[in-house]
């Protein structure tokens, strides 16, 4: 007994030293910290005459904080200051892959920050939205007229309506591109250097000979990239009403509105043979579904194709924040959808303390040249130069590699971007006409309500998660793989999911057609 | 009985009851314990609240009592479909092998550290075996990604070097279970070994010296002294990770194998499921009935096992 005591006071001990290493931990949590300085900063601004600034915190997304954030950031609270909006903006980064688990945690926890990047395929917009971590911008209370009324304008309708939930706008889309269209990014040197000519470029499957001329002459580089959830299987450019990683689409051009379960559709089946055969043939890394960051291999010049959702420019564009050149090849034609409107948004959080001040910052990032350029390029001088005799022209300077986002369209207004001199001058207007030349879909308005199906949506996204990226990687054989992922998926109550889907959306057509 | 004497026995025993609690040493102790007490009622009693979410329908923190009661429904999603049998086959089938490796291999790493002559040289194994303990699971899954990676991979460069083949790992769900549990036990035998140690070292010195008069061999005192005088220590560990039968460390079976889809089959656990669920659907009450469920599982467990153990050996039980 004697021993066992002993035995309980070491495991006493060490627990009681691990409890203090853990509350050690807790204490360092930014959140808290936040909270209290904006706690003391909001009983200040409470009077309206006081000019006292409040902290404003910005989650974006895109890449992780660059280095020279703080740099850029006091220039921009200089400014901010001048324009007398009593804000002290910090920005915090994280890069596509983190930014949906880091938002998810942080608006479940309660935690407090102002403004933040949503949208409809990263920190999922609609679920967001509907469990009350955004602020409605124009309810009764008219935040957006009020504070951010150039903006409002900017937007217009199809933006506006088109990212409303229930007639409410939750968020404020980037203005950018309308519409989307999905293709090829290929490396240029490449192409050049065999002549390829892509000009008949009409799917997939015609990529095949390029593919095969680099893995027999380039064998240190690969073919063709195949990530999870950003694969080809997008060219087959199904509208997925409401939520990925579980089943339920339309056609685009739908007649009947019909939903279906993607995975069964023909298209799809020919789609995973193909990038099956592309894998076993040695086009596709062999690790390609445990991948989650293809910056590095885009980096280092090592992935020779890429599917990319492409708009005018994406190649400059892409080139600029790689470091690469390629070459664009448009597969799908530009389609108008919720995947614009609500690709790429920012709300404001409902535990901000300062909606108001986040509203103003941000009428000033989408109408203000200076502001909006200094937080996509930097501090002219230090991370850009202007070339000789333009205004918006730019060229790479010194710092650049400190400060380099290239992400304009995941702020805002993008028609205020300075353009590089690797992009085409005319950029801002190919734009307004690739705008005018897309086509809607038919479900543009339309916004899935997952509430009834949770259980359902718990169990399916498992299952997807488990089949999807082998299958779109082209590393499981769809003949065996494919079957036992529509069954497991029937079991974990696919067919409920689409039954809801089709019962919301029969119902959105009977009110809206 | 008279008032008096009554009262004469409740003075006698309030003051013994003051003087015991007024001594130095126990103010001393007591207010050793009120930190730890603070983390307590903080982490483990102040969440409990939040069981209150297993049965309502999706709420945010914003709003925590807007929305209704929902039943028995948040649990659903955790036995009605295949999955279930999986992810709960593979929790319990786990934490079964941890708890076995994690009581015989500390134990003879404790002996085996006891019995070396060398004192300094057993410190530093000691310390050695130590440092993966403190390493995190993201940095652990980076070392076992160094290990396993197709194209990088020590373990690859080795496989080619003697001529063969080079294995795509993370493909491979049925290299998983072992690859899982030796990642595990790499990192939690140092702490272990050290409990067990410590407790090898507290045993009476004269009982050693008794056997060896009567003629003991070093085994033979390994066997009847050493291991009788762990089985106490042994007993509470054990018992204590009985308790977290139902839940698995998410950075083993989310980070390290790099949240793979093939390996689903055998890395998804109760956790890991949930995890996976709430990313989608942002929805608290379907995370909250997970942790209730495992709680209650737990407690079931620890109960039923306390109770044999007191039936065998009084002692040893902790309730």
């Amino acid at each position: 007994m004697k021993l066992f005591k002993k035995g309980l006071t070491i495991v006493a001990g060490t627990l009681c030293l691990a409890s203090m290493a853990l509350t050690g931990c807790g204490g360092n949590n930014t959140a808290s910290t936040n909270a209290a300085t904006t706690d003391s900063a909001s009983t200040d601004a409470a009077a309206p005459a006081s000019t006292e600034k409040v902290d404003i915190l910005w989650y974006a997304a895109g890449t992780s904080t660059p280095e020279d954030m703080p740099k850029v950031l006091e220039e921009a609270n200089k400014y901010l200051e001048e324009k007398g909006i009593p804000a002290n903006l910090k920005i915090e980064m994280y890069d596509f892959g983190t930014f949906p688990d880091k938002l998810q945690t942080a608006i479940s926890s309660g935690e407090e920050f102002d403004i933040c990047f949503t949208c409809n395929w990263c920190n999922d917009y609609f679920v967001q939205a509907r469990k009350g971590a955004y602020v409605p911008l124009n309810d009764d209370k008219k935040m957006l007229e009020t504070y951010a009324p150039q903006t409002k304008a900017l937007l217009g309708d199809d933006f506006l309506a088109g990212s409303q939930i229930d007639g409410i706008n939750y968020a404020i889309p980037a203005n950018k591109e309308k519409a989307h269209q999905w293709g090829f990014l290929v490396l240029k040197q490449y192409a050049d250097k065999y002549n390829m000519d892509f000009s008949n470029v009409k799917s997939l499957a015609d990529m095949e000979p390029f593919f095969q001329t680099i893995k027999e002459n380039e064998p240190s580089i690969y073919p063709f990239e195949s990530l999870t959830g950003e694969s080809a299987f997008r060219l087959l450019d199904f509208d997925t009403i409401g939520g990925s990683n579980y089943p339920g689409v339309v056609y685009n051009d739908t007649k009947d509105f019909k939903v279906f379960n993607e995975l069964e559709a023909p298209e799809a089946r020919e789609f995973f043979d193909l990038v099956h055969k592309y894998y076993q043939a040695g086009y596709i890394k062999e690790d390609a579904d445990t991948i989650t960051d293809y910056t590095q291999d885009q980096k280092a010049g090592k992935m020779f194709c890429a599917t990319r959702s492409l708009k005018p420019g994406k190649d400059a564009e892409e080139g600029l924040s790689m470091g690469q050149e390629y070459v664009q090849v448009n597969i799908t034609s530009p389609v108008l959808s919720n995947r614009e409107t609500t690709g790429s948004m920012q709300a404001i959080s409902s535990t901000s303390k300062h909606p108001d001040i986040a509203l103003q910052v941000l009428e000033l990032f989408n109408t203000d040249a200076y502001f909006n350029n200094l937080i996509n390029f930097g501090i002219e001088g230090q991370h850009y130069d202007k070339v000789e005799g333009s205004e918006n022209i730019i060229k790479p300077a010194a710092d650049h590699d400190k400060y380099n986002l290239a992400l304009g369209w995941a702020f805002g207004n993008q028609f205020l971007n300075y353009v590089t001199e690797t992009e085409d001058p005319e950029k801002w207007d190919k734009f307004e006409a690739f705008n005018n030349e897309s086509t809607p879909t038919q479900t543009l308005g339309f916004v899935f309500n997952p509430d009834n199906v949770q259980t359902e949506i718990a169990q399916c996204v498992n299952v997807w998660r488990q089949y999807m990226p082998g299958l779109e990687t082209g590393k499981l054989d769809p003949n065996e793989v494919l079957p036992k992922a529509i069954e497991e998926l029937k079991a974990a109550g696919s067919d409920t999911i689409i039954a809801e889907k089709q019962a919301q959306l029969d119902a959105w057509v009977a009110a809206n057609k | 009985m008279s008032s008096k004497s009554n009262t004469k026995i409740e003075v006698a025993k309030t003051q013994t009851v003051k003087s015991s609690i007024a001594s130095k040493k126990n103010i001393t102790l007591i207010s050793m314990l009120v930190p730890g007490l603070i983390v307590m009622l903080l982490n483990n009693y102040m969440p409990m609240f939040g069981l209150v979410f297993a049965f309502r329908k999706m709420d945010t923190v914003q709003k925590l009592f807007g929305s209704g009661w929902n039943g028995l429904k948040n649990f659903e999603y955790l036995f009605s479909s295949n999955a279930a049998w999986k992810i709960t086959r593979n929790t319990i089938g786990y934490n079964v092998v941890f708890i076995l490796i994690g009581l015989v291999l500390p134990v003879f790493m404790a002996i085996c550290l006891n019995e070396l002559r060398n004192k300094k040289a057993a410190k530093v194994y000691q310390s050695l075996f130590f440092i993966p303990y403190f390493l995190s699971w993201v940095v652990i899954s980076y070392v076992v990604f160094g290990l396993l990676s197709n194209e990088y991979g020590a373990l690859n460069r080795i496989i080619q070097m003697f001529g063969g083949e080079k294995v795509s790992w993370y493909s491979k769900p049925e290299a998983w279970p072992f690859i899982l549990v030796v990642v595990n036990t790499w990192k939690w035998t140092g702490y272990d070994t050290i409990v067990y140690l410590s407790a090898v070292c507290g045993v009476n010195q004269e009982l050693f010296e008794a056997a060896s008069v009567d003629g003991a061999t070093r085994l033979q005192q390994i066997f009847y002294i050493t291991i009788p005088s762990l089985v106490p220590l042994a007993i509470v560990l054990v018992l204590l990770r009985l308790g977290r039968m139902f839940y698995t460390d998410m950075g083993l079976f989310y980070s390290v194998p790099r949240n793979t889809g093939v390996l689903q089959d055998v890395t998804n656990t109760i956790d890991t499921y949930v995890y996976r669920a709430f990313t989608a659907t942002g929805n608290i009450g379907l995370s909250a009935a997970a942790g209730f469920y495992q709680a209650i599982l737990g407690l079931v467990v620890i109960l039923t096992f306390n109770a044999i153990v007191r039936k065998f050996d009084p002692d040893s039980a902790i309730i």
